[in-house]
């Protein structure tokens, strides 16, 4: 009896600690995972930011790169390892207001190994590169090969005209003498001579 | 959702609480609680990193390592025989190996879709042998070799698109061999 109580006790806890968990989760989905909650902010006919000074993330870019697909542009946000053995890219899509078309994400950032059966609206085919040391690094999966990316872009995957969309990636870290690399995001030009923040 | 959730778990403890009254009482009937496993799913990571121009593809996870050697740089269309420019890919992985392999090496090679299954199989074989023959010339870790031909039946990537048409960038990554090891 006393047994039983106890393990009710314990998984009563069990149990509320993992709906806690999940209000957690709720609050970082916006920052990307495989949540369609990817953060769609309003830019000037410029392309650029409006200045809101409540908005985060807003600092300057680490580099900036056209598209070719539609009017837009790539900025790099932040390239940081966030451990040993990982380097994490933020980065935002835009689309400005004079763009005559939204853009429609579909396969069009996926990596080659997914395909697009499996890459809809993922940006698996970002890659960072060594240059001096000639390597290139892909984004991480797990071994059932989903990536540590975002996922389900703008939610219905597209970007709309006068929007952006807010990025992640993760890749391999490459060794600690290596501190500047270019980013590479499928359709936009080459970011080059980026410093990997600590 | 989150409410759904803390809900979900006021009911799980009622129920569990249920039951507990019901081990107290063994002649009652059995509390109607519902109790679940957890089911837990970790993966590990796979980091994928290539050199000399996409030639040599590394990918790690845990401790198995796959060097994949592009076919497109080993050999001539349709041929078994290693080209003189494979010869920086075959020593990049043989110093990868040297370094770090214990025990089994395998060799396999593979093909796109293109061709009958037969063909690719033989083809694939033919060419992992090329490979285990120059990779143990440039080796000297004791380490034993196994080799076969997959054909088209493990690619890496789609071999067409969603449509049907061919997919020309995914055959490409699917020609290859491959240097399978555990690190020590």
């Amino acid at each position: 009896m006393r047994r039983a109580l106890a393990l009710a006790l314990a998984a009563s806890m069990i149990a509320a600690g993992c709906a806690g968990d999940d209000e957690n989760k709720d609050d970082q989905a916006n920052t990307g995972s495989s949540d369609p909650g990817t953060v769609e902010t309003e830019t000037g006919s410029s392309g650029e930011s409006t200045p809101e000074p409540e908005a985060p993330a807003e600092g300057e870019a680490l580099g900036r790169a056209s598209g070719s697909f539609v009017d837009s542009f790539v900025e790099l946000t932040e390239l940081r390892r966030t451990s040993p053995e990982v380097v994490t890219a933020r980065f935002r899509i835009t689309v400005p207001e004079s763009a005559e078309d939204n853009f429609q994400v579909s396969d069009r950032l996926a990596s080659e190994e997914d395909g697009f059966e499996r890459g809809q609206d993922r940006v698996s085919g970002v890659t960072i590169t060594d240059e001096s040391g000639g390597k290139r690094y892909f984004v991480l999966t797990d071994s059932d090969g989903d990536c540590l990316c975002t996922t389900n872009v703008a939610g219905d995957g597209f970007i709309d005209v006068g929007k952006s969309a807010e990025l992640y990636a993760k890749f391999p870290a490459p060794p600690e003498d290596v501190t500047e690399v270019s980013f590479q995001v499928p359709t936009f030009q080459s970011i080059d001579g980026v410093q990997i923040s600590e | 959702m989150s409410r759904a959730r803390a809900t979900a778990a006021l009911v799980m403890t009622a129920a569990l609480l249920g039951l507990a009254g019901a081990a107290a009482a063994q002649d009652e009937d059995a509390a109607t609680g519902k109790v679940l496993d957890l089911r837990v799913k970790v993966l590990d990571l796979e980091r994928k990193v290539t050199s000399q121009g996409g030639a040599v593809a590394r990918t790690d996870q845990g401790r198995q390592v796959r060097v994949g050697l592009s076919a497109d740089v080993l050999f001539a269309f349709n041929s078994a025989r290693l080209t003189s420019r494979s010869q920086k890919a075959l020593r990049e992985a043989a110093a990868s190996v040297d370094r770090e392999a214990g025990g089994v090496v395998r060799v396999e090679g593979h093909t796109d879709a293109k061709g009958s299954n037969a063909y690719n199989r033989r083809l694939s074989e033919q060419r992992a042998r090329a490979v285990e023959r120059e990779l143990s010339k440039l080796v000297e870790a004791d380490v034993t070799y196994k080799v076969r031909g997959r054909g088209e039946s493990a690619p890496v990537a789609p071999n067409a698109k969603k449509d049907g048409s061919d997919n020309p960038a995914g055959r490409r990554l699917n020609r290859r061999v491959e240097i399978r090891y555990g690190r020590r």
